[in-house]
C-alpha cells in the first residue's frame, strides 16, 4: 500500500515537478483526471526512460524528444483506457520492487541497467518495457503537435521525411 | 410512399457506385453509414491517428469480433479482437475503407470467372464458377477507370486482361527512380513487369486535385482527393446532384421484413443512441463481406428466422480473404555509388512494379496447370514508430539503450527496404465463414460476428511458389537479407464473399444480379457476391460489380428518369 501511494498521486502534484508538461497539456487542457503519478513516480518513469532511449553521443535520448511528458499525456489523455494508465503505473511499482534499498531514480547508470536487465527477464517485466518503449518511440518520432519529437529532432537524426500536411493542433488524436 | 427510392448500407466501394449511379438517373438516395465523416480537409500524415489509435475505425472494447483460427490439434481456438489486437476493421466513416486503400487495382481476367471449369475442383475447396463472364464486367471495368480514375499503361504481356479501351484514361503515376533497376531486373528473368494501375490520379481531373506525392499513401487519407475513395470519387459527386443525403453515425441495426419477406424498413442506431426508422423501395447492403453477413444474419422476422436470405443456411459461408505471402530485401548504400545512393533516396513517387508472369502456373511440383497470382512490388511503409516498434526485438528479446539507437540509425539511414505482396486465390471452404457469436455484444447490445478463418494448405504453396520466385527478383536486383512469410493467417483488409452470387438459391444467397434470392428488394453490392476471388485485391472489381448491379436497380426502378434524360441531352 505504501509503495502504491509512492506511485500513484495527482495530477496536480505531476504538474508542480519539472517535467515539461506540453503533450499533457495539449490534450487534457483543464480536465485533468483524478489521481495520476507522485512527483517521485514521475522522476522513477523519467529515469527508466532515459534508460530505454539514453541520449548523446548517438542521437536524441528521453530528455530531448520530452519522453515523459509525453508519457504523462498518454496517463493524462481522456481516451486512454483505465486498464493501460493501471498497467503503466503497475510496472513502475515492479520496477520499484526490484530496486533494493534506495529508489530507482537514485541509482547509477550502471545499476539501472541491470535493474531493467533484471526486469525484462521476466515476462511480465519485458512486456511492460516494451510497450512502455511504443510510446517512446511515439515521442521521438511521431508529429511534434503531441509533444514529443520537438523541431522534428527524431526525424532528423534517422534521416527521415515526414510527410504533409501535418496535422494540426484542433485535428490531432481525441480532436478529430 | 417511401421516404427513399434507394437506402444504401455502408458508404465504400460497394456503396459508392450504387448512390452515384442511381442519384445520376435522378432517384432519391440515402446513404446510412455507421462511421463519422471527414473530408480532405481532415487528413494528415499523422501516424498517430493513422496507425497507432483507433480514429478511422471503432474501439475494439466497444465493437468487437470473435475470431477463431486453428488451435494446430485439429479444433479451433476463439479470442475477440479486443483481447488480441487483431483488428477486422478497416476504415469505418463515409468512404469506408476506400478512403485509406493503396489502390492498386488490378482486373481479374477470364479464367477467374470460371475457376472451376479450368482447373478442375480442389478436393476440401468449394470452388465454383461464377454466373456470369468477364464479358459481363468488362464495360464496367472501363467505367470505373474513367469515372473513379485509374492511372496506368496498358503492356503486352502473357496474361494480359482483354480491355476494350486501350489504354488507360490517366497516365502512370510518377514512378521512382527503382522501377527502372527492377524493369531491368526482371527482364534479366525473362519476366514481363508491368506499371501497376492505381486508382489515383496522377493530374487533376475529374474535379479532383492530382496526387501530391507525399509519400505516405495506404493507410492514410488523402488530402488532395486523387485517391479515388469511394468517397472523393463518388459520392461527392452524388451528393452534389441534391438527390443523395448521407447520415453519417448510422449503424443498422436491422433490416425488418414485412408479411410477404420483402423488406419493408431498416431500423439504425443514431448518434445519440436513439433507434430510428426508415424506408425505400430497394435495399442494398454494402457494409464489407464480415459485416455484411453478420448484418443479414441479425436481421430475423416470422419470414426469415435465420436471417435474410439464408433459408439454406448460406449466409456467412465462402469467406474468402486474399491469399499470398509478402518478403522483403534491403538495399544497403555502401553497396552502391554515390548516384545510385542518391536515386534510392528519392521520396515520394511509387515504385508501382506488378508481375503477373505465375498468374498461371504449370508445374509438375503443383501438381501441373493450377491458378497462381500477382506480384507487387513497394517500399517499405516509411512509418517510423511503427517500424521502429518492430526493430525493438533482437535475437535475444527486448533491445532499448545503445544497442537499440544503433540498430535503429542503421536500420533507417544504411538501406532501402523493398517488400513485395503476393496475391493469390484463398481458395472458398466450409472453415472460412462468418456467425453470430452467441454470447458477445457490441455497445448497441448487437451480436458481434465470429470470423472462423481456416485455409486451405493449397493457398499456402501457391504462395510459396510465388514467394520464392519474387525473392529471386530481389536478389538480382542487389538486395541482401531477403525474406519470405507465407501463411494462412488472413489479411483483415482484402475480404470478400459470404453471400455468392449463384444461379441455384441452395448454394448461393444472391442470384446473379446480386439479388437475393427470393427478396425482390435487396442487393449487395460490396465484394460479398464473389464465389472465388480471384489473384488481384479486390477494390476494382467491387467498384465495377456495384456499377453493374446498380444499372440493375435503374432498371428494377423504371430506368434513367426522364428529366435526367433531359439534364444530359441539355
Ligand atoms: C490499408 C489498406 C490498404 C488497402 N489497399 C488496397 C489496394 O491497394 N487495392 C485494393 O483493391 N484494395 C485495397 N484495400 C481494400 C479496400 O479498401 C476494400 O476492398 C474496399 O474498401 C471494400 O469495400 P466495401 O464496400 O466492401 O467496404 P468498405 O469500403 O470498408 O465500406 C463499408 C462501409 O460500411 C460501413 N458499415 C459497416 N457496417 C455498417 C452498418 N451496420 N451500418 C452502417 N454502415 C455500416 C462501414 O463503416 C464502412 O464505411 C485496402 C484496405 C486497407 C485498409
Ligand atoms: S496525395 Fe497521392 S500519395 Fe497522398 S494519399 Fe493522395 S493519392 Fe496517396
Amino acid at each position: 500500500m505504501q509503495r502504491r501511494q509512492f506511485i500513484i498521486g495527482s495530477l496536480g502534484v505531476a504538474l508542480a515537478s519539472t517535467i515539461p508538461l506540453r503533450a499533457v497539456q495539449a490534450h487534457v487542457g483543464a480536465a485533468a483526471p483524478e489521481s495520476l503519478l507522485t512527483p517521485h513516480a514521475v522522476r522513477v518513469l523519467g529515469s527508466v526512460l532515459e534508460g530505454l532511449l539514453p541520449g548523446a553521443p548517438e542521437g536524441p535520448g528521453a530528455r530531448d524528444i520530452n519522453a515523459t511528458g509525453y508519457v504523462l499525456g498518454i496517463l493524462a489523455h481522456p481516451r486512454t483506457p483505465d486498464s493501460e494508465r493501471h498497467y503503466l503505473r503497475e510496472g513502475l511499482l515492479w520496477l520499484d520492487e526490484l530496486t533494493p534499498a534506495a529508489s530507482f531514480e537514485t541509482l547509477t547508470a550502471r545499476q539501472r541497467e541491470e535493474i531493467l536487465r533484471s526486469f525484462a527477464a521476466s515476462e511480465r517485466g519485458e512486456a511492460w518495457l516494451a510497450n512502455l518503449l511504443g510510446y517512446v518511440f511515439e515521442a521521438l518520432f511521431g508529429d511534434p503537435a503531441y509533444g514529443g519529437n520537438p523541431g522534428g529532432v527524431g526525424w532528423r537524426w534517422i534521416e527521415h521525411q515526414p510527410g504533409f500536411p501535418h496535422p494540426t493542433p484542433d485535428k490531432v488524436y481525441g480532436k478529430l | 410512399m417511401k421516404d427513399y427510392d434507394v437506402c444504401v448500407i455502408g458508404s465504400g466501394a460497394g456503396g459508392g457506385p450504387v448512390a452515384y449511379t442511381l442519384a445520376e438517373a435522378g432517384y432519391r438516395v440515402l446513404v446510412l453509414e455507421k462511421g463519422p465523416w471527414f473530408t480532405e480537409k481532415d487528413f494528415f500524415k499523422d501516424e498517430i491517428v493513422c496507425c497507432r489509435r483507433s480514429v478511422y475505425t471503432p474501439e475494439l472494447k466497444d465493437e468487437r469480433h470473435v475470431l477463431e483460427t486453428p488451435d494446430g490439434g485439429g479444433s479451433w481456438s476463439a479470442e475477440p479482437t479486443s483481447e488480441s489486437g487483431w483488428d477486422f476493421w478497416n476504415g469505418n466513416c463515409v468512404g469506408g475503407s476506400s478512403n485509406f486503400m493503396s489502390g492498386f487495382f488490378l482486373r481479374l481476367k477470364p479464367d477467374d470467372f470460371r475457376l472451376r471449369s479450368t482447373y478442375g475442383a480442389i478436393a476440401g475447396a468449394n470452388v465454383v464458377d461464377w454466373p456470369i463472364g468477364y464479358d459481363e464486367l468488362e464495360p464496367y471495368y472501363d467505367k470505373v477507370e474513367k469515372l473513379v480514375g485509374v492511372s496506368g499503361k496498358a503492356l503486352p504481356h502473357p496474361h494480359a486482361d482483354p480491355r476494350s479501351s486501350p489504354d488507360f484514361p490517366f497516365p502512370p503515376t510518377l514512378e521512382h527512380p527503382l522501377a527502372d533497376w527492377l524493369d531491368r531486373s526482371c527482364r534479366d528473368l525473362d519476366l514481363h513487369p508491368l506499371p501497376t494501375p492505381r486508382a489515383i490520379l496522377p493530374a487533376p481531373a475529374l474535379g479532383r486535385q492530382g496526387c501530391a506525392y507525399s509519400g505516405y499513401c495506404g493507410s492514410y487519407g488523402c488530402a488532395t482527393g486523387a485517391k479515388g475513395s469511394a468517397r472523393a470519387a463518388l459520392l461527392d459527386k452524388a451528393l452534389a446532384s441534391g438527390r443523395c443525403e448521407l447520415r453519417p453515425h448510422s449503424m443498422v441495426a436491422r433490416l425488418v421484413g414485412d408479411a410477404r419477406g420483402q423488406i419493408a424498413a431498416v431500423e439504425y442506431f443514431d448518434k445519440d443512441g436513439r433507434k430510428q426508422r426508415v424506408d425505400a423501395r430497394i435495399y442494398v447492403v454494402a457494409c464489407q463481406a464480415v459485416e455484411t453477413a453478420r448484418l443479414l444474419l441479425r436481421s430475423t422476422g416470422p419470414r426469415h428466422p435465420k436471417g435474410l436470405a439464408n433459408r439454406h443456411g448460406q449466409v456467412g459461408r465462402n469467406l474468402l480473404f486474399s491469399a499470398g505471402g509478402s518478403g522483403s530485401g534491403d538495399l544497403p548504400y555502401d553497396h552502391f555509388t554515390a548516384r545510385q545512393v542518391d536515386e534510392l533516396k528519392v521520396f515520394g513517387p511509387f515504385l508501382n512494379r506488378t508481375l503477373q508472369d505465375w498468374y498461371v502456373i504449370d508445374d509438375k511440383a503443383l501438381g501441373g496447370r493450377v491458378k497462381g497470382g500477382s506480384v507487387e512490388f513497394l517500399f517499405q511503409h516509411p512509418n517510423p514508430i511503427n517500424r521502429a516498434d518492430r526493430l525493438k526485438w533482437g535475437e535475444d528479446g527486448l533491445l532499448w539503450g545503445e544497442p537499440l539507437k544503433r540498430k535503429l540509425k542503421a536500420y533507417f539511414t544504411g538501406a532501402s527496404h523493398l517488400r513485395f505482396e503476393a496475391f493469390c486465390d484463398w481458395l472458398p471452404t466450409d472453415d472460412c465463414r462468418i456467425s453470430l457469436d452467441p454470447e458477445v455484444r457490441d455497445r448497441w447490445g448487437l451480436p458481434v460476428a465470429r470470423v472462423r478463418a481456416g485455409y486451405h494448405p493449397h493457398d499456402l504453396k501457391v504462395g510459396e511458389y510465388l514467394a520464392e520466385r519474387s525473392r529471386a527478383v530481389l536478389e538480382h536486383l542487389g538486395c541482401v537479407d531477403v525474406r519470405s512469410f507465407v501463411s494462412g493467417d488472413p489479411p483483415s483488409n482484402l475480404q470478400a464473399g459470404g453471400c455468392r452470387f449463384g444461379r441455384d438459391p441452395k448454394t448461393s444467397v444472391l442470384d446473379p444480379d446480386c439479388r437475393a434470392h427470393g427478396i425482390d428488394n435487396l442487393y449487395v453490392s460490396d465484394g460479398s457476391f464473389m464465389p472465388t476471388g480471384g489473384s488481384v485485391p479486390y477494390t476494382f472489381t467491387i467498384y465495377a460489380n456495384a456499377f453493374r448491379v446498380a444499372d440493375q436497380i435503374v432498371a428494377d426502378l423504371g430506368g434513367v428518369r426522364a428529366s435526367r434524360v433531359k439534364d444530359r441531352t441539355g
